[in-house]
């Protein structure tokens, strides 16, 4: 196992260095370089170079490539063009937010979306299993910008049954401990700022959550219909157990391993629909720092943002391999 | 009265008929054969005595479906064209299915039980503790994921009411008892670490773990080594000897008959074509079926180039029973009166259903 998690955190290490290779060329081959950004049209060309040489734009490639890399494994992806802060404190202190938001977001969709595959499965062909097929289907065709758009004027500006914008109410007054509101709200016995933070959420998890309910829906119902054809749950049920302990040691605990790779697939895609989320909702987290960045091409910010989620993705992804490990024990051997 | 009586038992998936009213008993201490080819009805026959058939629509034990039911009770010819000519074929072989329930029918009396009557929550209580059943695959019929010994102890808690240090040694007994060495480091290993032989050795363990009367082992040996498979089959001998069980044997193979049973049913096309005591059986077959599967056997001192001598054609999809013989199609010695009429099984104790027999024999 040890032998295992080494070797997948050096393919994880040569997966980033590919990353940032890739991001430094995308970025180099953009028309339309910062120096158009920063300075005013009517700038002259002493003038662009001097900042060109200014932000190191005139050495060679690969000594800004090196220098790119260097910089970005001290965290330091210099600062923002425009807010002038430094890019890793705009993200450390948003990246709570984003991260909030996705586990809400995963939340629903693991706890509505494997019962509901389950029963879908075990009822194939009802009206119930009907409507969870297509309403997934549904769940993917929608864009989030849209429904997240809908929600709010329904539920939030119509109804006015949850807030429509931010993480709390305006003039709350809140501790923070880790950044997870809901959370921090619990641990320092708040529970008022908890509660607030949970409804500010609910809206905005909802609309990102559409996509990997989605998913789950339709993996867990395919995954637990090839388990339950199986002869193990012949012979489990040929022991006479109750229907539950089949249910979850001898269907669940097979069906569960598609699905817990998906899962770990959907955390990492959950940052990126959070762009879109969070500018509706006007959450506060990364999202709306790259909506903000990307208008104003702000290419540091970018590229810190876009290295930032590729880690999380990719190592959301080796504890999805490891957890793997756990969860079927052929794959532990092997490895 | 026997343990086990089997009365004109029925079962049909949609309009095919898989099972059409086979009938057999089993006794205390007996080992009985329920012998045949792929698709006879064999494996769903024990199926639906352990109840583990997926039900049908409208009820778990609702009657067959208009078509077959007409078809049964009276020769229509309507209701008999409806049937033959119902495209779905019977799906052959053990009993994974799914989607269609299956329609059971008859009885299955057990120890003065009807278990086809039976209420699933009642059945479910009977079943792993009074009847037990052994699988064809021990690799696929094990839970990957799961460790051997809980796979044993979640049958002593649900019936034996053994939990923890307990019911772990008594699970290391159970399989030290199978035959399974050091059975305490084996308890926590998982199924692919064991040889076949070995897993369907847990297999049976898992099935004698509550002292069943009645074992139902279908195929036990089909999926491993000839030299495993004479193991396993005096394990299960073993059993029957000591224990008293009741012994219900699937398999196709003569040879385990031979060795192993005291009465056999042939089935062929889900009905009994021939039924006798084992050493009668083998003396005299009856049944051309019989016979044919007897000479199919290879025989090892035969000269190489000698071709063997199978059974031509192959099982039909849907049973035809009602307007002749539904061997006919593949019997060499098919005469006029084997394709009209319904030859009945008639005989004891040594019974077979062909018209013909008296000649043949």
């Amino acid at each position: 196992m040890l032998r295992y998690t080494v070797k997948r955190l050096l393919q994880l290490a040569v997966a980033l260095l590919g990353l940032t290779l890739l991001l430094f060329a995308w970025f180099k081959a953009l028309p339309g370089g910062p120096e158009n950004q920063l300075l005013p049209e009517n700038a002259t060309d002493q003038q662009r170079e001097a900042l060109r040489a200014a932000l190191g734009l005139d050495e060679p490639l690969w000594v800004q490539y090196g220098d790119f890399v260097g910089r970005a494994v001290r965290l330091d992806f210099g600062s923002s063009l425009s807010s002038g802060r430094p890019i890793a404190t705009e993200l450390a202190d948003r990246l709570p937010a984003t991260i909030e938001l996705s586990l809400a977001a995963m939340l629903i969709a693991v706890g509505v979306g494997i019962p509901l595959g389950y029963l879908a499965a075990k009822r194939r062909g009802s009206w119930l299993d009907f409507s969870a097929v297509s309403g997934s289907l549904l769940g993917t065709c929608i864009p989030i910008f849209f429904l997240a758009a809908m929600l709010k004027v329904v539920f939030a500006q119509e109804l006015g049954w949850l807030p429509t914008t931010f993480r709390l109410s305006a003039g709350s007054t809140y501790t923070e401990v880790t950044g997870l509101r809901v959370l921090d709200g619990v641990i320092t016995g708040e529970f008022d700022i908890a509660w607030d933070a949970v409804l500010h959420l609910v809206l905005p998890a909802i609309a990102l959550s559409s996509i990997p309910l989605a998913v789950i829906v339709r993996i867990t119902r395919a995954s637990v219909l090839d388990v339950v054809g199986e002869d193990y749950v012949r012979t489990a049920d040929a022991k006479g157990l109750k229907p539950s302990v089949v249910r979850g040691r001898h269907v669940m605990r097979n069906a569960m391993l598609p699905i817990a790779t998906i899962i770990g697939l959907l955390l990492g895609s959950l940052f990126a629909g959070a762009v879109l989320t969070e500018s509706v909702f006007s959450f506060g987290g990364i999202g709306s720092f790259v909506y903000q960045a990307t208008t104003e091409r702000d290419y540091p910010a970018l590229m810190g943002f876009i290295l930032v989620i590729a880690v999380f993705y990719v190592v959301i992804n080796l504890l999805v391999d490891l957890s793997y490990g756990l969860l079927d024990p052929r794959v532990r051997v092997r490895s | 009265m026997a343990l086990l009586e089997v009365e004109e038992l029925r079962v049909a998936f949609g309009a095919a008929t898989a099972v059409d009213g086979v009938s057999f008993s089993v006794e205390e201490g007996k080992i009985v054969g329920l012998v045949g080819e792929s698709g006879c009805g064999k494996s769903v026959t024990s199926l639906a005595v352990m109840g583990l058939l997926p039900k049908g629509r409208g009820g778990r034990r609702s009657k067959a479906p208009q078509p077959v039911q007409a078809a049964a009770a009276e020769p229509a010819p309507g209701a008999v064209k409806a049937t033959a000519a119902a495209p779905q074929a019977v799906p052959a072989g053990g009993g994974r299915r799914r989607g269609g329930g299956a329609y059971v029918s008859g009885r299955a009396v057990f120890d003065g039980t009807d278990l086809l009557t039976l209420a699933p929550a009642a059945m479910r209580r009977r079943r792993g503790r009074d009847l037990a059943m052994v699988f064809q695959d021990p690799l696929s019929s094990l839970n990957p994921v799961v460790p051997i010994g809980r796979q044993i102890t979640e049958v002593l808690e649900r019936h034996r009411g053994l939990k923890g240090a307990k019911a772990n040694q008594e699970a290391a007994n159970l399989l030290d008892r199978v035959g399974i060495p050091d059975p305490t480091r084996r308890l926590k290993e998982y199924p692919h670490q064991l040889s076949g032989g070995m897993r369907q050795r847990v297999l049976i363990a898992i099935a004698v773990a509550c002292a069943p009367r009645l074992l139902i082992a279908d195929e036990p040996t089909t999926a491993l080594d000839v030299t495993i498979q004479a193991q396993i089959l005096e394990l299960l001998k073993d059993l029957v000897d000591h224990e008293g069980t009741a012994l219900l044997m699937i398999t196709h193979d003569l040879g385990v008959v031979a060795g192993m049973c005291d009465e056999v049913n042939v089935l062929y096309s889900g009905r009994v074509v021939e039924s006798a005591p084992v050493r009668e059986l083998f003396a005299r077959p009856t049944h051309p079926y019989t016979i044919g599967l007897l000479g199919s056997i290879p025989k090892l001192d035969l000269p190489i180039h000698e071709p063997l001598t199978p059974i031509r054609g192959s099982i039909a999809d849907v049973i035809r029973w009602k307007d002749g013989c539904a061997f006919a199609p593949r019997c060499d010695r098919v005469a006029e009166a084997c394709v009209s009429g319904e030859p009945a099984l008639v005989g004891s104790p040594h019974a077979h259903r062909c018209v013909l027999a008296e000649e043949v024999a």
